[in-house]
């Protein structure tokens, strides 16, 4: 009984706590708007969001239809342009996989890639492609390709070699070692990049359209600095990031879990 | 079957000769670090041998091969598959029919006490239930030559016994040549019909003990104890002579 408390207690904890603690931060931003603003004077109001201001903004934008054009552009924009990284992705991890003379060649070429921040391909792809939607799914590419090959890479390098031999041992081809063995052993370190490099994709993303789209939540965003409204600024920061997170948890992390659980790990 | 071996992996064996009967349990015992894995490793075609060649059925060994299938220490099980479709891994491999691997796959589990178990995830076996597991995968094959490297040395004590008696039923019951690579004599002499001493350094195969004594062996009577006295002491000067070499 007494135990049967203590974990009805700790599970109102984990549930409400998280909630409760965002709640919070929101009247404490609200207040902060508010005696900053008004009371003190630290802030003009044009100049610090306010959290009801931005819902306000968030409420004109979806009756206007911007809000819901901009998710739809982005979320397609990303999902090609993830999906090419993907593929090339893969192809270029496995080749690296195969040849461990190229991946000694190509390995710190492409860490050094990883540090350009995606922002840096935008110039060029616009030079390359001209000012249209071939030029965002490019910065996307280059922004998590590279990620994805290396994570491919890795992953089927470090299969268990003990699960190599077995399948060996059984007498099975090289096409049956990949499928039956590899592929499947490899599969966490492949869901790992993935998601890994959905987030450089997404951030690649919202790069390339603050600098050259013309639709699309990057732009809305950049809108809202030509309109000198904060709040949708704001408003488009907190989507972004909340589209990010919502696609982290509810896609790759519950297909991770789901694996993981499954071999007890 | 004929199994001739006469040459050095690396630096780690010297000129081993011998010659494996078909249906034979064979042991091979040595001071660690003597190379009774790589002749294991070897045999499965796993490695080449520098020099000589290992002959299976007349014919020589290439590489790895289904009619010598490896178990290890590690019961290497896929945890990505429950325990029957592990077992029907190499059956599927081999192309058996869908019905034919669910078939044998049932027989074999049984075999290893285990068909209660089938559709269990890795993670749920006990360490004893994975290398039983995995001597099913192993049999399911049909193979001429089960080659086992140490497969009981991660288990505790309890359980290695109770796999050594099942062990040695399992053999009468599925009768077929094993290689057993082992740093246990005793385990050797429980189990084998010959027991191979593998010198320290580079010296090679040592001396071939038969094993005659009625199944199942005590391993308290005075004729296990006698034999297990006369290995023991031969590991044992090899692993002196080893260690005054690394003085030396």
């Amino acid at each position: 009984m007494k135990k049967e408390n203590l974990t009805k207690k700790e599970s109102w904890k984990g549930t409400l706590m998280v909630p409760v603690f965002y709640v919070v931060l929101i009247i404490v931003w609200q207040l902060v708007y508010w005696v900053g603003t008004s009371s003190l004077g630290l802030w003009k109001s044009y100049a610090f969001p306010s959290p009801l201001m931005v819902l306000e903004s968030c409420i004109s934008l979806i009756q206007k239809g911007t809000l819901f054009q901009a998710l739809l552009y982005s979320i397609v924009r990303g999902i090609l342009g993830f999906g090419l990284a993907i593929v090339i992705g893969f192809v270029l991890g496995i080749l690296l996989s195969l040849s461990e003379g190229l991946h000694r060649c190509l390995h710190p070429f492409l860490l050094g890639l990883q540090t350009l921040p995606s922002i840096c391909w935008v110039p060029f792809a616009i030079l390359w492609f001209g000012l249209d939607e071939s030029a965002i799914i490019f910065v996307v590419v280059m922004g998590s390709a590279f990620s994805i090959a290396l994570s491919v890479r890795n992953g089927i390098r470090n299969v268990n070699p003990l699960w190599i031999k077995v399948a060996r041992t059984m007498g099975s081809n090289q096409k049956q070692l990949y499928r039956k063995v590899i592929v499947p052993a490899a599969m966490p370190a492949f869901v790992e990049g993935l998601r890994q490099g959905w987030s450089f994709a997404w951030r690649a993303l919202m790069s390339g359209e603050v600098m050259s789209a013309t639709v699309g939540l990057g732009h809305t965003l950049m809108m809202g600095r030509d309109l000198a409204d904060i709040n949708q600024v704001m408003l488009i920061m907190i989507v972004i990031v909340v589209i990010g997170i919502v696609i982290d948890r509810f896609v790759f992390r519950q297909i991770e879990e789901s694996m993981l659980k499954k071999r007890g790990l | 079957m004929a199994k001739q071996y006469d040459g050095h992996g690396g630096e780690v064996l010297t000129s081993v000769s011998l010659k494996i009967e078909d249906g034979e349990f064979f042991s091979i015992v040595g001071p660690s670090g003597c190379g009774k894995s790589t002749l294991l490793n070897l045999i499965a075609g796993f490695e080449l041998p520098t020099e000589g060649s290992i002959f299976m059925d007349g014919k020589p060994v290439t590489g790895p091969g289904n009619d010598r299938i490896m178990m290890f220490q590690d019961s290497a099980l896929f945890p990505w598959l429950n325990v029957i479709d592990n077992v029907k891994f190499g059956l599927d491999i081999v192309g058996c029919s869908k019905a034919e691997q669910e078939e044998r796959a049932h027989q074999y589990l049984k075999l290893v006490k285990l068909d209660k178990f089938s559709s269990y995830r890795v993670h749920e076996l006990s360490g004893g239930m994975k290398q039983r597991a995995a001597l099913a995968r192993a049999l399911a094959m049909d193979c001429k030559v089960l080659l086992m490297d140490e497969p009981f040395s991660a288990l505790d004590k309890q359980t290695t016994n109770i796999l050594r008696e099942e062990l040695a039923e399992i053999c009468a019951a599925a009768r077929r040549t094993i290689i057993l690579v082992t740093h246990s004599v005793e385990e050797a002499l429980f189990l084998s019909d010959r027991v191979a001493v593998i010198g320290a350094g580079k010296t090679g195969l040592k001396k071939i003990y038969s094993v005659d004594m009625p199944r199942p062996r005590q391993i308290g009577s005075e004729p296990f104890l006698k034999l297990r006295r006369e290995i023991l002491d031969d590991v044992r000067i090899e692993v002196e002579q080893s260690e005054k070499g690394e003085f030396d």
